[in-house]
């Protein structure tokens, strides 16, 4: 190869090089590797528990949505319930997230009472802030609110995000939000990011759907929304399971321990798993609507059964972009 | 279904008097109730608590949490540990620091809007880890099975589940029978659960009847399936009882939903509730929705049962069957099965509510003839006296009924089987007796007969509100006779009834103050219009009877006699209206009849058109007093509504004041046509303007020209056009409707 061919093949190369590099950043605009999350959703959070800091070494998790208290109407009123109970340090260079989940019936009590909504997010900012404080998981950036709600509450709670976010704006936290997949087609949520919940999407008292954990064909009407939904997202993929009992092909309940429900003889107790092809079809699909709702990447959630589920290097192909 | 619906029509006050109206209950009880409430065990327990520190403090407290000294107006854990001071008990003294130390941080514990703070949260470990400590160091014998109760508590709260298993075993059930003893097996039953050991934990519960535990537990099997694996696992589970009883009885809640959502919501409309909304209104009150199909499957499940013949209590499977079976409406077959739960083996409690139920399905299956009335009779007795042995007293000495669930089944009985089948039966009277009976043995329910054959007005009542002789299921049925079938019914219940005993029965143990019948005949009598004819009743009763009366307050406090277009007697709310609430003197409703006759005598033979108008106008006057628009409604009725209007069976007074009025308006000299015109223009019946007469000085009104009343304003402007001196009237000057209508 003469040098003024290997010249030309170099300028050729270095060319290519920049074409591919520059229609890649066209395409994606979003290199960087996603931000590794996880969900704590238990009572009891322990992060020095083997299992669960080995998990959190491995996987490179830089944070944890940490669920600090649930709110339920309580004689008629909302108020805290289920409180996380945290044995242990959160390792270093592992930040977290408060996320408070709040039961729609409260959305439903609280109807246009701007006054009630107000309080209600006024309680909840002052109890996270002690809370964060009380348990040492601070410093934390941002407060997440979970809740399922409906057209007929959609007003009410997003009139309380607005005023929730306003107060934690005062306080230097950002306010994000999870959204189903249904609640795509509706109007944007006043929040200043949000988590998209890739799980729950069929109907898991149908014996006939044996993925109603994750299955992103059954939420194929849904996905038309997701690349113009005006928000900031990350994602959540499952890694957790169900045991379903089936009576007479009927749904009996979801069985979280042995004696939770009645066992008959000729029932079916089907075990309801999360495929990895199912999430990585789901994550594919996601990542070409909506690339950066990548830039973060959480598992549902961080639960001993639950992430001993894949292989290593399972976990990498989610968390990868 | 134990609910009874309180309504208040607020819009019925309208200033005059504070009448909310609660809504009858629907005697609907559940018909099962084979173990203990959880209210009664917590009781028992609870006394058991209070009765040592009753003993301690030699009667100063009644309990150590609620408790209080009254001599010395001081909370119960302050006085007590004072006490304990004065004599010296050091030992006492410690365990009760250790104690308020536990109920405060129990306190503290509860999820809140205030999270502790980590330094409180330290605290709280140390005191507790020093309470377990103290705890377990304790070396006496006085107060041993409180500290055993104290260190299983404090590991509790500590989140010590294991230890309090092993504890329990190797310790705490080695102590005998005690209050305490209960409590820590309580603590060990909650470990259980919290570690997994569902089952064992279900069982304690059932044994100790902690209805809110097992409840929680055994969620998921409120049902024949639930039933079933729970029978399968063991065929003598103490859960079952709780189950089956909890099937029947949601069976029940789930039928009572159905036919009468509106029990629940006031304006529920049937038609458009759908099942999940039915579904939600069933689970409110803490009951499952139970359909038909299932409960035909448990009475085949239950047939099994019987059959395979492992349970020690059968008669548990025979009641729930036949419960079910007369929930269903198959009387015949819930006759076989009661008899038969009443002679198999099981509790005596499970006999009890099988007899029970037996005897409210054979007003179904019984022809009434003189062996099911005697049968009744016995049986309503029995179930009065079962009712009496649970009678005992509060902490202010209130005898109360601690078991209402025979009092509930005998209600249950008579209101909702036994007097409807007796009316369809074509014998009112005796259901008319029987509720007569009822309401002089069972005011309340749940509280041991007020009356004892003893008038209800000699009864201490605040407002009239407390007595029974003008409200409740038997007054409202009175108040549905006509007058002459009052008076029959007021000789039935005088006479003696050979024929048939119950009817006899039910009369002799009634309520039969004759005051308060000829009162009520007479006050019909007045309704009706027949004033002459009431006389002769109103003359019997006493004036001590109407100072014990429900309308007592008003009697003493208005007169007749002031015509109510000129002035309106307001009694002030802070006025008791109720029985003694004011000294009255004589009858007001007997002169009341007396004046109208003698008024009415003299119109009719009026000579002149001069006396014709001026007594005309008097009745007019009167008789407008005496409606519902009128102050002194209360001579015509027992209670009043702004929304009311002519009842059925009652004379139009206000319509006879508007004749007399219009006649008067015409004929006679100035001043009573004046007076006429002013009154006509100022009677509510259909109505000019909405509101009137409260109209208030901001308002803006419209007079609506098809009216009566804006006619008879019309009538009254032109007198006082042609008759100017009746313009300075202040009468006149000083009413904003007349101004408003002339400014129009």
């Amino acid at each position: 190869m003469n040098e003024k061919r290997q010249s030309g093949f170099c300028t050729l190369l270095l060319a290519s090089l920049l074409i591919v590099m520059l229609a890649g950043c066209r395409r994606e605009g979003h290199t960087a590797q996603p931000r590794r999350s996880v969900y704590c959703w238990q009572t009891t959070f322990a992060p020095n528990d083997s299992t669960v800091a080995a998990f959190i070494r491995h996987q490179r998790i830089t944070h944890i949505y940490l669920r600090y208290f649930d709110v339920v109407m309580t004689n008629g009123t909302p108020m805290p319930n289920a409180s996380v109970n945290v044995v242990g340090r959160v390792p270093k260079g592992v930040t977290v997230t408060p996320v408070v989940y709040i039961t729609n019936d409260c959305m439903k009590a609280i109807g246009q009472n701007y006054t009630e909504a107000t309080d209600l997010a006024n309680k909840i900012l002052r109890r996270v802030g002690q809370m964060t404080s009380t348990l040492q998981l601070g410093p934390v950036n941002e407060l997440q609110i979970d809740c399922d709600w409906t057209i007929s509450t959609r007003r009410t709670y997003f009139d309380f995000l607005s005023v929730l976010r306003n107060l934690a704006h005062e306080q230097h936290l950002q306010l994000s939000t999870t959204i189903r997949f249904h609640q795509l087609t509706q109007p944007v949520p006043p929040a200043d990011r949000g988590v998209l919940m890739a799980y729950n999407t069929g109907d898991v008292r149908d014996i006939n759907n044996r993925y109603p954990i994750l299955n992103i064909a059954d939420v194929k009407s849904y996905l038309r929304f997701l690349a113009t939904y005006k928000l900031s997202l990350s994602t959540a993929y499952p890694i957790f399971s169900w045991r379903v009992l089936f009576r007479g092909d009927h749904f009996v309940g979801i069985l979280h321990s042995d004696d939770d429900y009645p066992i008959l003889p000729g029932d079916k107790i089907i075990t309801r798993d999360t495929d990895l092809r199912h999430i990585l079809e789901a994550h594919q699909t996601i990542s070409e609507l909506r690339p950066d709702a990548h830039d973060e990447i959480i598992l549902y959630d961080l639960q001993t059964n639950n992430i001993k589920r894949f292989q290593v290097s399972d976990y990498e192909k989610i968390y990868h972009r | 279904m134990r609910r009874f619906i309180i309504v208040s029509l607020l819009l019925m006050t309208f200033g005059r008097s504070m009448a909310c109206v609660s809504e009858k209950p629907t005697y609907n009880y559940y018909l099962i109730c084979v173990e203990p409430t959880q209210q009664q065990t917590d009781s028992k327990q609870l006394k058991a608590i209070n009765d040592f520190w009753k003993q301690y403090t030699n009667g100063r407290v009644d309990g150590y949490v609620d408790g209080w000294d009254r001599k010395t107006n001081t909370d119960a854990p302050t006085f007590i540990m004072k006490l304990a001071r004065q004599k010296k008990d050091y030992e006492m003294v410690r365990y009760l620091g250790w104690l308020n130390k536990y109920l405060k941080i129990s306190r503290d514990l509860g999820d809140t809007w205030e999270y502790p703070t980590r330094k409180q949260l330290l605290q709280r470990k140390q005191g507790l880890t020093q309470m377990l400590a103290a705890a377990k160091a304790y070396r006496g014998r006085k107060l041993l099975a409180q500290y055993r109760l104290l260190a299983m508590r404090a590991n509790m709260l500590l989140g010590y589940n294991i230890q309090n298993i092993n504890y329990w075993k190797t310790t705490a059930s080695r102590m005998p029978q005690s209050v305490y003893r209960d409590m820590m097996e309580n603590i060990y039953a909650r470990a259980l659960l919290k570690t997994g050991k569902q089952r064992d934990a279900l069982e304690i519960y059932a044994r100790q009847n902690d209805h809110q535990s097992m409840r929680w537990c055994v969620r998921h099997y409120r049902n024949l399936s639930g039933i079933k694996a729970i029978y399968a696992r063991d065929a003598n589970s103490r859960v079952l009882p709780y189950l089956v009883q909890d099937f029947v009885n949601n069976v029940q809640e789930t039928q009572d939903v159905y036919t009468r959502p509106s029990a629940f919501i006031p304006d529920a409309d049937k038609a458009q509730w759908t099942k999940k909304e039915y579904t939600e209104a069933i689970e409110e009150v803490g009951a499952r929705a139970i359909y038909q199909d299932e409960a035909q499957a448990f009475i085949a499940f239950a047939a099994q049962v019987l059959k395979e013949g492992k349970t020690t209590t059968p008669a548990l499977w025979h009641e729930a069957t036949g419960a079910l079976q007369l929930l269903l409406g198959n009387y015949s077959a819930a006759k076989t099965a009661l008899a038969q739960a009443i002679t198999a083996e099981g509790t005596q409690r499970m006999h009890d509510n099988a007899r029970a139920i037996a005897d409210i399905n054979s007003v179904y299956t019984e022809k009434m003839d003189e062996q099911q009335q005697n049968h009744l009779i016995k049986e309503i007795e029995w179930m009065r006296s079962m009712s009496k042995l649970t009678e005992t007293k509060d902490d202010q000495g209130i005898t109360y009924v601690a078991d209402p669930y025979f009092a509930n089944m005998l209600q249950r009985m008579v209101y909702n089987h036994l007097v409807p089948e007796l009316q369809k039966q074509g014998n009112g009277f005796l259901a008319l007796a029987m509720l007569a009976n009822m309401d002089n043995h069972d005011n309340d329910g749940t509280l041991p007969s007020i009356r004892k054959h003893v008038p209800t007005y000699y009864q201490p009542a605040n407002s009239y509100n407390d007595l029974p002789d003008w409200r409740g299921d038997y007054y409202d049925a009175l108040q549905h006779l006509t007058v002459d079938s009052l008076k029959q019914y007021v000789a039935y219940l005088h006479a003696t009834h050979t024929d048939s005993p119950l009817a006899e029965a039910a009369c002799k143990s009634s309520y039969l103050n004759d005051d308060y019948y000829n009162d009520l005949i007479g006050t019909r009598l007045m309704a009706a219009g027949h004033f002459e004819e009431a006389i002769p009743y109103l003359k019997k009763v006493s004036t001590d009877f109407i100072y014990n009366s429900n309308i007592c307050g008003y009697i003493g406090r208005r007169n007749y006699q002031r015509p109510r277009w000129f002035v309106h007697q307001i009694i002030d709310n802070t006025q008791e209206t109720g029985p003694r609430s004011v000294d009255i003197t004589g009858n007001q409703k007997l002169n009341f009849c007396q004046d109208v006759t003698k008024l009415q005598h003299l119109y009719q033979n009026a000579g002149s058109d001069s006396l014709r108008t001026q007594v005309g106008y008097v009745l007019a006057s009167l008789l407008y007093q005496a409606s519902y628009e009128g102050d002194c409604w209360y001579l015509t009725h027992y209670d009043w509504s702004c929304a009311d209007t002519v009842r059925t069976g009652d004379r139009d007074l206000i319509l006879d004041a508007i004749n007399y009025l219009d006649e008067c308006s015409l004929k006679g000299d100035k001043n009573i046509q004046f007076k006429s015109l002013y009154a006509l223009a100022f009677i509510r019946r259909d109505n000019a303007i909405d509101g009137y007469p409260y109209v208030f000085s901001d308002e803006t009104v419209n007079f609506r020209k098809d009216t009566r009343q804006y006619k008879a304003l019309a009538k009254l402007y032109r007198f006082l056009t042609f008759n100017p001196d009746y313009q300075s009237n202040p009468y006149v000057s000083h009413c904003d409707v007349l101004k408003r209508f002339l400014e129009q």
